[in-house]
């Protein structure tokens, strides 16, 4: 496995640890040193983005200390509902 | 050294630029937003929308990906809004209605000169559109913008993420 493939699978494995996650997907992407990406969930349900924010941040703080900074870029994080849109909407 | 600046000028934006763009944006919102920093956390967040809906405008029309239309449509978010309605992605009273009530939440209090104004400037002007008020403070009207222009950029995300599994 590829160094940014690891560092992939260990903050996947991370939040979904500390967050509790329920069946959770993600599209997350290495960028120079830091992992961004789509985190989905339905954990998220019924919280706004800054308490989702919040929450992410608290587990990567507890998990990585300051080094969390260093490694996490900008995650944006969905439930199932809000990533997999229904099929009425017109996108081309 | 003109032509590598006529170079550089004719470099375009693409779909994966805006996306990352407005991505990256919305999450340096957040840290301003931590450090109660709401002037540049409102700014940033307003142009993470911005490059959002630039992202599914750039994804959705062949002739601006050919160059033959442009995607310089202003800052103005219900414009862009109305360009992407246009192309038939969102329908009224279906899923995207989250995206048209945060856009217009967005559009209302973020514009395009707040890059040089200051904290104290952005809080007056969103007292005098009654966004802040005696029993709502800047830190709880900032927060509430944060989660709009939120709600704008993931929905452009699956909007994009969308029509590539098409």
């Amino acid at each position: 496995m590829s160094k940014v493939q690891d560092a992939v699978t260990e903050i996947q494995s991370a939040l979904t640890r500390r967050l509790n996650l329920q069946d959770p997907r993600f599209a997350l992407e290495s960028v120079g040193s830091k992992v961004s990406g789509s985190i989905i969930s339905s954990t998220f349900r019924g919280m706004a983005d800054s308490e989702r924010q919040r929450r992410i941040w608290d587990a990567l703080d507890q998990e990585y200390g300051a080094e969390s900074v260093h490694r996490a870029g900008t995650f944006l994080a969905f439930t199932p509902d809000e990533w997999d849109l229904d099929d009425d909407s017109d996108t081309k | 050294m003109e032509q590598e600046s006529t170079k550089l000028k004719q470099k375009t934006m693409g779909e994966v630029d805006y996306r990352k763009g407005a991505r990256d944006r919305i999450g340096d919102s957040y840290i301003l937003l931590r450090a109660e920093a709401f002037g540049g956390s409102a700014y940033l967040g307003g142009r993470g929308a911005e490059g959002a809906l630039r992202a599914v405008l750039w994804k959705a029309d062949p002739e601006i990906q050919q160059g033959r239309k442009s995607l310089d449509t202003g800052h103005d978010l219900r414009r862009l809004l109305t360009n992407v309605r246009s192309l038939g992605l969102l329908r009224a009273g279906g899923p995207d209605d989250p995206l048209i009530a945060a856009v217009q939440r967005v559009a209302r209090l973020w514009y395009n000169n707040m890059r040089f104004a200051s904290s104290r400037a952005i809080e007056t002007r969103w007292h005098q559109l009654g966004e802040v008020t005696g029993k709502r403070s800047i830190k709880q009207a900032a927060s509430e913008f944060y989660d709009a222009c939120s709600v704008v950029i993931k929905r452009c995300e699956a909007l994009c993420q969308k029509s590539k599994t098409r």
